[in-house]
């Protein structure tokens, strides 16, 4: 199965199609490392009180600010990876993420099928 | 109250020297520099591009670039140095939030109704009010309040008075960094005040002989010194073996850190700046003329510094035109990523504990009584998740032996050794909403506890008998004491309040030899929650 995030020629921004539901994973490099907020738009995406390892969403149309809080077992020094799950066992990476920036912002922008 | 001797207490164990305004010292700049300088632009533009991009992405580097900006923006009319501005600021923060602290006693405390000392304290300042005695025989009620050095600074940064800095990075000025905090945690303090010393109160003996001489019983009171301080004591923990990386450390941590961290991950997601800034049409702008003075600096170090210093200058002086509150989003976001650091710790700390090994030092001044100090060995041993076991081991001697005593009453008091298992009810851990505990303790009372007493003055139904009269001065008997406590602590979920009820059996007291049960209830509070009203201003 494909990606459904595309990195923006010169940029750090995404690329998307408006309804495709993507799935974001946090990988663990050291330590675990887990996302408590997920903010996309104005939708949060992970119920207060909790912190999960993959979230899904379904892109909106518009460049629209993505807002990630990482949270880390081994504090300052933890690091790890927010990665797409592009289905069938593949992923791909988005943003290497450590403890020092546990927040990590993206915008993603959500166009209309071809 | 003044607030300048809390201020030398804490500004010298806190502060860090060094730099704001300078990007390189930025854990995540420093990164993406590396990354840079580490891509050969003439052999894999590719990666070397992908590497300037993201340097030059405020979503990758919000705390850093909140970091420089602070420095950057922080007045300076009286051309002070950054750590003069730094220390009056903290100064000004504390002087603007009046706040007045306040945590049960020790083992064997006058109005104790624990037998064994735990291992860990509170994270940062708790109030306890417990009544009764266990092994004393005089009754009190005691306030005590309890913390460790690490609960002021950490309360303080994490309500943005002082600020946090990463232990990788310099900063100029005051900040309290997790090493620091780690180190002041493994030394706490505990003050017991006995409430009810005006009013003094006693249980005796009933009037059954005690020499076996036949003499008249004789009506006696004790007669308090109107010593309000009760117990002070100090405790280092000697050995506190972390475990942050075992399966069982991370499926706690998983279980919990999001509802731990849900108000500081909160604060933090809802302050703005990648969004308002990158939605500017001179962001863009920015990161292309950025990418273009960093990569015109080659692959000299110093000068990539210097031109990524420039641009951040550029983007800053920029993005204030554009959006007036930035100042106030900075200081919004130092305060929720200081927020963050400090919990993100603490939650560690709490549940990384393993084996704890303590020393504890306390004096204790029991009403109508001499002023004796315990030292006591305590050992913390997690046994599962839900369960723990805590043993004590403890010598008491007299501070001093009043002359009149001196033939009869040695310096070394007594020698104790006290155990209790404790049980989380709650389903993920010890900190669950209820513990139930057993507990078992043995003194050892080598020499004769003294009592003052007033003659002059009784209470009707205390009663000595063979005591000469003008005695003023009571020899309890030596020998063995020992007792049993079953208590159950509650602790309402999101709430700071625990109250403990218990029910003690014990063979005698020091004064009282024969058999008595006692049911003791607490309350304790977690007074973190104080520092909540310390704002920035």
């Amino acid at each position: 199965m494909a990606c459904h995030l595309r990195e923006r020629p010169h940029s750090t921004d995404f690329d998307a199609i408006v309804g495709d539901k993507v799935t974001l994973i946090a990988e663990d490099h050291i330590g675990n490392v887990m996302i408590a907020k997920a903010k996309y738009g104005d939708t949060d995406l992970v119920p207060d009180g909790t912190a999960v390892s993959r979230l899904d969403f379904t892109v909106a149309a518009g460049s629209v600010v993505m807002v990630l809080i990482f949270v880390f077992s081994a504090q300052e020094a933890g690091e790890g990876a927010l990665r797409e799950d592009c289905g069938g066992g593949s992923t791909q990476l988005l943003r290497d993420v450590s403890g020092d920036e546990p927040k990590v912002s993206f915008r993603i922008n959500g166009k209309a099928a071809a | 109250m003044t607030r300048v001797p809390i201020l030398a207490l804490v500004m010298p164990v806190v502060t860090a020297m060094c730099c704001f305004g300078q990007v390189e010292n930025c854990t995540s700049y420093r990164k993406g520099i590396d990354r840079l300088m580490a891509t050969d632009r003439s052999r894999d533009p590719t990666s070397y591009e992908a590497a300037l991009r993201g340097l030059l992405d405020l979503g990758q580097h919000e705390r850093c670039f909140v970091v420089y900006a602070a420095g950057v923006l922080s007045p300076d009319p009286a051309g002070k140095g950054v750590i003069e501005r730094e220390f009056e600021g903290v100064a000004r923060r504390i002087e603007a939030s009046r706040t007045d602290k306040q945590a049960g006693p020790g083992a064997g405390g006058t109005a104790s109704t624990s037998v064994v000392s735990q291992g860990p304290v509170a994270k940062g300042l708790s109030v306890a009010t417990e009544y009764g005695a266990l092994t004393r025989s005089v009754n009190g009620q005691a306030i005590t309040i309890r913390g460790n050095l690490a609960g002021v600074p950490s309360a303080l940064a994490r309500n943005n008075i002082l600020p946090y800095c990463l232990a990788t990075e310099r900063r100029n000025g005051y900040c309290v960094s997790k090493s620091v905090l780690n180190i002041l945690r493994r030394v706490s303090f505990g003050v017991s005040f006995d409430a009810s010393r005006d009013g003094q109160s006693i249980t005796g003996t009933p009037a059954t002989g005690t020499s076996g001489s036949g003499a008249t019983a004789q009506p006696v009171t004790f007669t308090g010194k109107k010593r309000e301080i009760s117990l002070v004591s100090a405790r280092i923990e000697f050995w506190n073996h972390r475990d942050v990386t075992s399966k069982a450390f991370l499926d706690k941590w998983k279980a919990q850190v999001g509802t731990w961290m849900n108000e500081a991950t909160g604060a933090l997601v809802k302050v703005q700046i990648y969004g308002p800034v990158s939605a500017l049409p001179e962001y863009e702008e920015w990161q292309k003329r950025a990418q273009r003075r960093i990569e015109a600096a080659g692959r000299d170090r110093a000068a990539v510094e210097k031109a990524l210093n420039e641009s951040l200058r550029d983007l800053l002086d920029t993005v204030k035109r554009k959006i007036p509150d930035l100042g106030e989003r900075v200081d919004q976001a130092t305060a929720a990523y200081n927020r963050f650091f400090i919990d993100q710790n603490e939650l560690v700390e709490s549940l990384a504990k393993q084996p704890v090994l303590a020393f504890e030092c306390t004096n204790n001044r029991p009403l109508g009584q001499e002023p004796a100090s315990t030292f006591r060995l305590i050992f913390d041993l997690p046994l599962t998740v839900q369960t723990r076991l805590v043993a004590n081991g403890a010598i008491e001697i007299y501070d001093s032996v009043p002359k009149e005593a001196a033939a009869a009453v040695k310096r070394f008091r007594d020698a104790q050794f006290a155990f209790e298992l404790d049980h989380g009810l709650g389903s993920a851990s010890i900190l669950g909403p209820a513990t139930v505990s057993l507990a078992g303790y043995y003194q050892r009372q080598n020499t004769a506890a003294l009592l003052q007493v007033n003659p002059a003055n009784p209470v009707s139904g205390i009663t000595f008998t063979g005591l000469p009269p003008g005695a003023k001065t009571v020899f309890t008997k030596t020998g063995n004491i020992w007792l049993a406590q079953a208590k159950l602590s509650l602790a309402p979920q999101g709430s700071s309040v625990k109250i403990p009820l218990s029910v003690t059996y014990s063979n005698r007291t020091e004064l009282i030899d024969k058999p008595t049960w006692r049911a003791q209830v607490g309350v304790s509070y977690d007074f973190d929650s104080l520092f909540s009203g310390l704002a920035k201003q």
